[in-house]
């Protein structure tokens, strides 16, 4: 076969002469040939026939060029079996085609016509870069047909059209190559675009089905009040012409029709999103299509259970006997509920019709297709055993990834056609990454189509792309998805400095944390796992809790971005179904906190006093990224920071600190001994990212917690434009008093609003305070007014053991400087 | 060119045109269900029945209302099927005609410029 298309050859001079005769041309003939067909008629009239005659020669030359083109030239079927190239071009594509054919003109003809169109708009190409990427050279265009007859051997149809073209062109140029792969596309991704094309022109040529008219109609019975509370299902695929959509579980519509042939009812059961409905519509078009006999005029109606259920009482039950007659009167009727469950008693707003369906189950006086949730269908399978015996049960499997992609694919045009926009397919690849992470309360394809559709209000010159999915799930689920952009860039670079604003040494642990989390923003780390997580070991009053606290403020924006759960407080067995509830009880869970704040810092405080069972849930939760709840629906920890903390260890810790005066390397040899001890079962200590140690906290360190503490006292203090400062033997008095050897510096806090704050409230009140002023205070005024307003605090007599039996061990970082500091901070930053 | 244009007229053309007869006239009989009208042409107008009581006199209503019914579904039916036919003939007959002028079709430009030309 020749590599390049003859344009001489006589398939080609066809093609295009019908490309030539344009819609408008066509128009023009049509009137013409009218005309002359009338002024012929009007010569015969005026006795003038030969001119006559002449005009019926004119007249007819144009009617059968019409003919000719309308049924042969427009079409024009390949020519089979192929000989040359050209016999499988699509004549479109062919007609267009003119010598010299180098592939930068091969790329102007695919770009004039639609399925070249389709592509590149899918494939969010830029015409003119992709051209200027592409050779000149005719020799040049060989390799790309040959790649383009390539393709055709794997395509549905011998049809050699634009969107084949141009994916030929793609892959046949270096340059074009380099092109896709700059916008993250493989050329895979273009095989799929192109099967995407081609199985949406299958589903547009098809021809518009006949189901019959008045006959059919006529045949089944008066349904006012079904009419009224449903939707005829049959009724609105006859008027499309049939169901022209890609149906995915097609294998599954011969075991739904087999059961209701011999009068069963059937329940469906599938996930939310996992294709009920479009199989209930297939289903519809196939008894249309009359191929079943003992089926052949039944229609599918779908009863509006949120209507139904808008009555209540004997209203109710009075109704449901009302449709179940009417069903049963008009004789070829199949009903389908949709979210069945609502209809027995499960849900919010649900009534139980269990008495009234039985019977007329049991008789198969109507046939009834009920699509149930696998948790509702397990349900009612426990409590209602009667009436699921009573169907015919019938499980939609999880679909292949090929198959996901199609039904999206297919309803992307829908979506497109509705609301006016062009949905890349990119956004496609990308709906269906970012909901299987984010919305696995819902099932494929449903929740990718979802994604799409939630997408649409954030498109940018009416075009979803990738990043505009990215933008969807950042805005509907609070998460942080799309590649971090230069602000964010740079807070993730720097982020041990913006968290040191805020938290006293500790150098070795938050390094060990910073880091993990910046491989999680950059995608390098498992998607399926929680972006980062940490046992934090160490003695009380250190930091943990405030490092935790500090994450959430710098990489969550927020450092109420936090769920706490205190684990001491889950000791029993029966504390799993507590920690697991679906937010139906009145207690918060935590996976309702975390479906309700998915982008959050989850702190386990103490977490090896849990009970085992917890723990072992808490290996799913690292090692998975999710938990299940008792229904049976996944909550996410994916876009989570999980940091566990525990006071074991933390006698070894400041032992091993005061002797060595460093915590490096003591990593394991402490793990080995709580394990040894019991403490911590291996398999939990090796699922998180990092084991962190915190060592106890020098003198020096915790003067600069008191700064910091301070810092936010002026913070508040600027509204009134105050400023409070303290003497170095002020400052050494209250980090005398803020440190306990039991609980670290965790008195802090409370000694700083009692010496400092009540000082202050006391100056201002005497009048000794006056705006812009700075406060000076001196340990005279810390005691005096400590003392007069609590003489329980902790007096200097009774001093605490001094924090500089502790040597300094890790490099100091420099003073934290006068940064962004929360107004008025809920707790000091070593609340731990 | 010509040559292939004459060849498609009156091989695959013509065929088309025949095939056309049949795809016209099935059409039209779907449009009327004139098969399910008349396998339902005895059954009771819009499945509209009435169950029969006890009494000799309540069964009696009720095999005289569907008798009354089914004689409406049979009346609305019959005028329909008979609308239908109509339908169809017009629809087959037009289809032949065309059939039968389509091979004319070329020849008429012939014969015109021929009678044009001879007056």
């Amino acid at each position: 076969m020749n590599p390049l298309p003859n344009l001489k050859s006589l398939r080609a001079r066809k093609a295009r002469i019908g490309s030539e005769i344009t819609p408008a041309i066509r128009k023009v003939l049509r009137l013409l040939a009218i005309l002359i067909l009338a002024a012929a008629a009007y010569c015969f009239y005026a006795g003038i026939p030969r001119i006559g005659y002449l005009a019926i020669a004119f007249a007819d030359v144009i009617v059968v060029l019409l003919l000719w083109y309308t049924y042969h030239l427009q079409k024009l079927p390949p020519s089979l079996p192929a000989k040359q190239l050209e016999d499988i071009i699509d004549p479109a594509l062919l007609g267009k085609l003119k010598a010299p054919v180098t592939p930068q003109r091969l790329w102007d003809v695919v770009m004039k016509l639609p399925e070249g169109q389709f592509m590149c708009d899918h494939l969010f190409l830029h015409s003119d870069t992709v051209k200027n990427n592409l050779s000149n050279a005719e020799a040049d265009s060989a390799q790309t047909w040959q790649q383009a007859y390539g393709l055709i051997n794997h395509a549905r149809t011998p049809n050699l059209h634009a969107g084949t073209l141009l994916v030929a062109l793609l892959l046949t140029s270096p340059g074009a190559q380099q092109y896709l792969t700059f916008n993250k596309l493989r050329p895979e991704d273009t095989f799929e675009a192109l099967n995407w094309l081609e199985r949406q022109m299958e589903l547009w040529n098809r021809p518009k089905q006949n189901f019959g008219g008045i006959g059919r109609d006529w045949a089944k019975g008066y349904t006012p009040t079904l009419e009224q509370f449903g939707q005829n299902i049959s009724q609105s695929v006859q008027y499309a012409g049939g169901f022209r959509h890609y149906v995915a579980h097609a294998d599954m519509l011969d075991g739904i029709v087999s059961n209701l042939a011999r009068g069963a009812s059937v329940a469906l059961i599938a996930p939310d999103g996992g294709g009920k409905s479009t199989l209930v519509r297939a289903l519809a078009e196939r008894l249309l299509q009359g191929k079943n006999r003992e089926l052949q005029y039944y229609q599918v109606f779908s009863l509006n259970a949120s209507l139904i259920l808008s009555y209540s009482g004997q209203q109710l039950e009075s109704l449901m006997l009302t449709l179940f007659g009417e069903a049963v009167a008009s004789g070829n009727m199949i009903l389908f509920l949709d979210d069945a469950q609502l209809f027995f008693g499960s849900g919010t707003g649900a009534f139980d019709m269990s008495q009234i369906l039985l019977p007329v189950l049991k008789s198969r006086n109507v046939r009834i297709i009920a699509a149930f949730e696998p948790r509702d269908w397990q349900q009612m399978q426990a409590t209602r055993q009667a009436l699921t015996t009573s169907f015919a049960s019938i499980t939609l499997t999880d679909l292949p990834q090929e198959e996901i992609y199609k039904v999206i694919e297919d309803n992307t045009m829908q979506l497109e056609q509705r609301n006016g926009v062009l949905i890349t397919f990119e956004a496609i690849i990308e709906a269906y990454r970012l909901s299987g992470q984010y919305m696995q309360e819902l099932a494929y394809p449903g929740k990718a189509i979802n994604l799409l559709e939630q997408s649409i209000p954030y498109a940018q010159e009416r075009v979803i792309t990738r990043e505009t999915v990215q933008a969807a799930v950042e805005k509907t689920k609070g998460v942080k998805v799309s590649v971090a952009a230069a602000p964010e860039a740079d807070m993730l670079l720097h982020l041990e400095d913006r968290i040191h604003e805020r938290m006293i040494n500790q150098v070795r642990a938050v390094n060990d944390v910073a880091a993990a989390l910046r491989r999680g923003r950059a995608g390098v780390s498992s998607p399926n796992r929680p972006v980062g997580s940490f046992l934090f070991l160490g003695p009380t009053g250190v930091g943990k809790t405030e490092l935790a606290r500090s994450l959430a403020a710098v990489y969550f924006g927020d450092e109420h971005q936090m769920i706490r759960l205190d684990m001491s407080e889950y000791q029993r067995p029966e504390d799993v179904t507590r920690l697991l509830s679906g937010g139906s009880k009145t207690e918060r869970s935590l996976l309702s906190a975390i479906r309700e704040q998915p982008f959050a810092v989850v702190l386990l405080d103490e977490v090896e006093k849990a009970h085992p069972n917890i723990l072992n849930l808490l290996l799913q939760m690292l090692d998975e990224g999710q938990l299940t709840d008792e229904q049976g629906r996944p909550a996410s920890f994916r876009s989570s920071i999980i940091i566990a903390t525990s006071n074991a260890g933390a006698a070894d810790i400041t032992q091993h600190v005061r002797e060595q005066g460093t915590l490096e390397n003591f990593e394991r040899p402490l793990i080995d001994k709580l394990i040894a001890a019991g403490q911590f079962k291996p398999e939990l200590i090796n699922r998180f990212d990092e084991v962190v140690l915190f060592r106890p906290l020098n003198e020096d360190e915790l003067s600069q917690v008191a700064q910091v503490m301070l810092k936010g006292v002026n913070q508040t203090l600027a509204v009134q434009q105050l400023t409070v400062q303290l003497t170095p033997e002020a400052l050494k008095t209250i980090v005398h008093q803020g440190y306990d050897p039991e609980f670290g510096a965790r008195p802090m806090r409370r000694i700083i609003q009692k010496t400092v704050e009540n000082a202050i409230a006391m100056k201002i009140l005497r009048g000794q305070a006056q705006p812009g002023s700075v406060i000076t205070l001196d340990v005279p005024d810390l005691t005096q007014d400590q003392n007069s307003s609590d003489a329980n605090s902790n007096p200097p007599g009774n001093p605490p053991v001094p924090p500089q039996q502790t040597p300094p061990t890790t490099p100091q970082p420099p003073t934290p400087p006068a940064a962004p500091m929360p107004p008025q901070p809920p707790a000091g930053p070593y609340a731990g | 060119m010509i040559f292939d244009m004459l060849r498609w007229w009156y091989v695959s053309g013509w065929l088309l045109a025949l095939q056309r007869i049949a795809t016209w006239t099935k059409g039209v009989e779907q449009a009327f269900s004139l098969v399910i009208l008349l396998q339902t042409l005895f059954s009771p107008w819009k499945r509209i029945i009435t169950v029969g009581g006890k009494g000799l006199d309540a069964k009696f209503h009720a095999a005289l209302d569907n008798f009354l019914s089914s004689c409406i579904g049979f009346v609305v039916r019959l005028f329909v099927i008979l609308g239908a036919l109509v339908a169809m003939t017009v629809v087959f007959v037009s289809g032949v005609v065309i059939a039968a002028i389509w091979p004319l079709l070329p020849l008429v430009f012939i014969g015109a410029i021929v009678k044009a030309v001879t007056g």
